[in-house]
C-alpha cells in the first residue's frame, strides 16, 4: 500500500480481495461503560473491515480491555452498539456471539487434553462425534501440534500453549478472533515468532482479527490498523505506518515512538523550540504544540547542520550498546532527549559535558497539539 | 597454574554446610510422638490382651457377634449419609456464597462456620429442642395443621443425622469454598466464549474442577462422623449405638480397655482405608492433569 493513502479508503478495498467468510465485519457505535464513576469507555466509534487484523494499542487503563471484552460480550456496555456482520450484537450473551477468543494466559481447560481442549466448541455446538474428530486433527495440524493431542496443558510450553488456544479459538470457524494480550506470557524470541506466525495464520484464513496489546512493536508488526486508546477514548485510528509517523497529538507520539516533546513557541513569522528556529515547520493549529524529538529520528552534531532544526543541549551520558551508542543529551528546556548513533568503528565523537545540536531534518519535523 | 587451582577447588568443594533448620520442628515432633504416637501403640498393644494373656477374641467378637455388626453397620451407615447429605446441601450453599457480590461472601462464610464457634453440647442440645414431641417443630407443624399427632423426630437416627450434618457442614463447605473460589474465572470466559451454555459450562468446567476440593470435604466429614459421640447419643435416645459409644461404654462401665482398643483401631483402620480410597481416585481422576 502506499504511504499517501489514507486508511479509510486504502486498508478495506486492499484487504477486500482476501475476503472470505470467516471476516465479519465489525461496527462499534457510540461504545460507553463506567464502573462506579470511573469512565472506562467514553462512547468509542471503531469500524473493522473484513479480514483486517486492528490491535487496540495503549497503557493500562485506557480502557483496551474493556473494549475487547465488551465485543467478546462479557462486558455489557453502558450505552452504544456493537454489530458483527449486519447482527446487532450489543445484548447477545458471549456464547451465542460465534466468536473465538485467544485469553491472555491461553485459559486452556486444566483438566482436559489438548485434544478436548480443541474440541470443546464443536462438542458445544454437538457436532458428530466423526466430524469433531476430523476437525480436532485438522485444527492441531494448523498450528503444527497435531503430536501434542492427548497431552495435558500443564505439560507443554507457553509456546505450545498459545497454539493450542488458538487453534481452539479457530477450529468453529468463527467469523472474529479477539486476542486478549496474546503474545505477554512469552519471551521475547518466542514473541516474535509468534507475531509472524499468528500474522500469516491470520492472513491464510482471512479472519477479521481484534488484539490488546501495550507493546507497541507487537501492534506495529502484526496490525493492519492500530486503534491507541487514551483515557477512554480513541486517541488516533490508522496502519501503523499512519500513527507511527503522523501521530495526530502528543500522547500517541509519546506513545508510539519513546519521544520527547519539547513545547513549541510562536516567535515573530516562525516557530522555535528549545532555543531553535524549526526550519520549515508544517502548520500547526492554536494551543499548545509540541516538537516530537525521537531517538532514531534525529542525528548529533557538533555544529548546527543547515536547513535542518538544531536544538542546542549537553551531553549527560553516553552508553556503548553494541552496534550503537546512546546518547542521552540535556536540552536548554530541561528535557533529556536520548540519540541513538551507529558506530562505525571510530571512537564516539562526542565526549560528555560537550555542547553539541540535536539536529532534525525536515522530513523528520514533527509537530503535534497537545 | 590453572590445574592446580582448579584441584584445591574441588578438594574445598563437597565440604558441605550443614543445615540445622530441621531442629525447628523438633518441639512439634517431640509433642506428636508423647500424645499421638505413645498412645497408639499403647492402643493397639491393649487391643491384643485380655486378662494379661494374649488374645485375638476382641476383634473375633466385633466380626462375629450379631451386636457388634450391627453397631459397625449403623456408624458406617451414619457416617455416609451424613457425608452424602453433606455434599448434597453444602455443594450448592458454597456454589451460592461463591456467587454472591465481594462483600456478602465474608459474612455468609462467617454464617456457615459459626457452629465451629459454638460447643458440640449445646448445638446437640438446641437441636433436641427444636425436635422433640413438644418442640419447636412438632408445636409449629400442629398448630399449622399439618399433622395431627407429633412426629418422632428426635430419638431416631434421622434426628442424630441431622444433628450430625449441622455440625460437619462447616467441615464440608471450606475446602469446597476454596476449590471454588481458586477456579480461574478467565477458564469460565472461555468455555462461554466457545459457545457453551452457562449449564455446559457448570458441568464441563465449573464442576470437574472442584472435584478436589469435594473430596477433601467429603473425607473430612467422613472420618469426622466416624468418631461422632455426643451427638447420635443424645439425639439417638439410645435408639442409635455407633462405635464410639460402645468404647465409652465398654471403658467407662465395664473397664474392658482391651475390648474399647480394638473398637479403636477398627475405626481407625476404617479411617486409614478411606484416606487411601480416596488418593487413590484422585490419582485416576486426575492423572497429573491438573495445574
Amino acid at each position: 500500500m502506499s504511504a499517501t493513502a489514507t486508511f479509510e479508503t486504502a486498508i478495506p478495498a486492499a484487504r477486500s480481495s482476501a475476503l472470505s467468510p470467516r471476516g465479519m465485519t465489525v461496527e462499534v457505535k457510540g461504545l460507553a461503560k463506567s464502573f462506579s464513576k470511573l469512565t472506562v469507555l467514553d462512547h468509542v466509534d471503531l469500524s473493522i473491515g473484513s479480514g483486517e487484523f486492528v490491535t487496540l494499542l495503549g497503557p493500562s487503563g485506557s480502557g483496551k480491555t474493556t473494549l475487547l471484552m465488551a465485543l467478546a460480550g462479557f462486558t455489557d456496555p453502558d450505552a452504544g452498539h456493537i454489530s458483527l456482520g449486519h447482527r446487532d450484537v450489543t445484548h447477545v450473551p458471549p456464547e451465542r456471539r460465534n466468536i473465538g477468543m485467544v485469553f491472555q494466559s491461553y485459559a486452556l481447560f486444566p483438566h482436559m487434553t489438548v485434544a478436548d481442549n480443541v474440541a470443546y466448541p464443536l462438542r458445544a455446538r454437538r457436532v458428530g462425534r466423526a466430524e469433531i474428530e476430523k476437525r480436532v486433527k485438522d485444527a492441531l495440524d494448523r498450528v503444527q501440534m497435531g503430536a501434542y493431542a492427548d497431552r495435558r496443558p500443564d505439560k507443554l510450553s507457553g509456546g505450545q500453549r498459545q497454539r493450542i488456544a488458538l487453534a481452539r479459538a479457530l477450529v468453529f470457524e468463527p467469523g472474529l478472533l479477539l486476542m486478549d494480550e496474546p503474545l505477554s506470557a512469552l519471551d521475547k524470541s518466542l514473541r516474535e515468532q509468534m507475531q509472524i506466525e499468528i500474522r500469516a495464520l491470520q492472513q491464510r484464513l482471512g479472519i477479521t482479527t481484534v488484539s490488546v496489546t501495550h507493546d507497541q512493536r507487537e501492534a506495529l508488526t502484526m496490525a493492519d490498523r492500530i486503534a491507541i486508546l487514551h483515557n477512554g477514548r480513541i486517541a488516533q485510528y490508522g496502519t501503523s505506518r499512519d500513527v507511527f509517523e503522523r501521530p495526530v497529538n502528543g500522547f500517541v507520539a509519546s506513545f508510539m515512538g519513546d519521544a520527547v516533546l519539547v513545547p513549541v513557541q510562536q516567535a515573530g513569522n516562525g516557530l522555535t523550540a528549545g532555543g531553535a528556529v524549526l526550519v520549515n515547520a508544517p502548520m500547526v493549529s492554536g494551543g499548545t504544540n509540541f516538537l516530537v524529538v525521537r531517538a532514531d529520528s534525529a542525528t548529533l552534531a557538533t555544529d548546527p547542520i543547515a536547513g535542518a532544526t538544531n536544538l542546542p543541549g549537553t551531553i549527560v551520558t553516553s552508553s556503548y550498546q553494541g552496534s550503537e551508542t546512546l546518547h542521552s543529551v540535556a536540552l536548554e528546556t530541561g528535557q533529556e532527549v536520548f540519540i541513538r548513533e551507529r558506530n562505525q568503528g571510530s571512537e564516539p565523537s562526542v565526549r560528555a559535558h560537550q555542547r553539541v545540536f540535536v539536529s532534525i531534518d525536515v522530513s523528520q519535523t514533527l509537530v503535534v497539539p497537545e | 597454574m590453572t590445574l592446580i587451582t582448579l584441584g584445591a577447588g574441588e578438594r574445598e568443594a563437597p565440604v558441605k554446610k550443614r543445615n540445622f533448620t530441621w531442629t525447628l520442628s523438633l518441639p512439634a515432633v517431640v509433642l506428636l510422638a508423647v500424645v499421638c504416637v505413645v498412645p497408639l501403640v499403647v492402643l493397639f498393644a491393649l487391643s491384643f490382651v485380655e486378662g494379661g494373656q494374649p488374645t485375638l477374641a476382641h476383634y473375633t467378637r466385633i466380626l462375629t457377634s450379631p451386636a457388634y455388626l450391627t453397631i459397625l453397620q449403623t456408624t458406617f451407615a451414619l457416617s455416609v449419609g451424613v457425608m452424602v447429605l453433606a455434599v448434597l446441601l453444602g455443594y450448592p450453599l458454597c456454589y451460592f456464597i461463591v456467587n454472591l457480590p465481594e462483600k456478602w461472601r465474608p459474612l455468609a462464610l462467617a454464617l456457615v462456620s459459626l457452629p465451629l464457634w459454638t460447643s458440640i453440647l449445646v448445638r446437640t442440645f438446641a437441636w433436641q429442642i427444636l425436635l422433640q414431641r413438644r418442640g419447636v417443630i412438632n408445636s409449629v407443624l400442629m398448630d399449622l395443621g399439618v399433622i395431627q399427632q407429633p412426629l418422632q423426630l428426635a430419638f431416631t437416627i434421622w434426628g442424630a443425622m441431622l444433628g450430625m450434618l449441622h455440625i460437619v457442614l462447616p467441615l464440608f463447605v471450606l475446602p469446597v469454598y476454596v476449590a471454588m473460589t481458586q477456579i480461574n474465572r478467565r477458564l469460565l470466559q472461555a468455555a462461554l466464549s466457545l459457545g457453551a451454555s452457562n449449564t455446559r459450562v457448570f458441568w464441563t468446567v465449573f464442576a470437574p474442577l472442584t472435584v478436589p476440593g469435594v473430596a477433601a470435604g467429603m473425607l473430612i466429614v467422613f472420618i469426622y462422623a466416624l468418631g461422632f459421640y455426643i451427638t447420635p447419643e443424645i439425639l439417638g435416645g439410645g435408639k442409635v449405638i455407633t462405635v464410639s459409644m460402645k468404647v465409652a461404654e465398654n471403658a467407662t462401665m465395664y473397664s474392658e480397655w482391651g475390648a474399647a482398643s480394638s473398637l479403636g483401631a477398627v475405626l481407625l483402620i476404617v479411617a486409614g482405608l478411606a484416606i487411601g480410597l480416596s488418593s487413590k481416585i484422585g490419582k485416576l481422576l486426575s492423572s497429573g492433569g491438573r495445574k
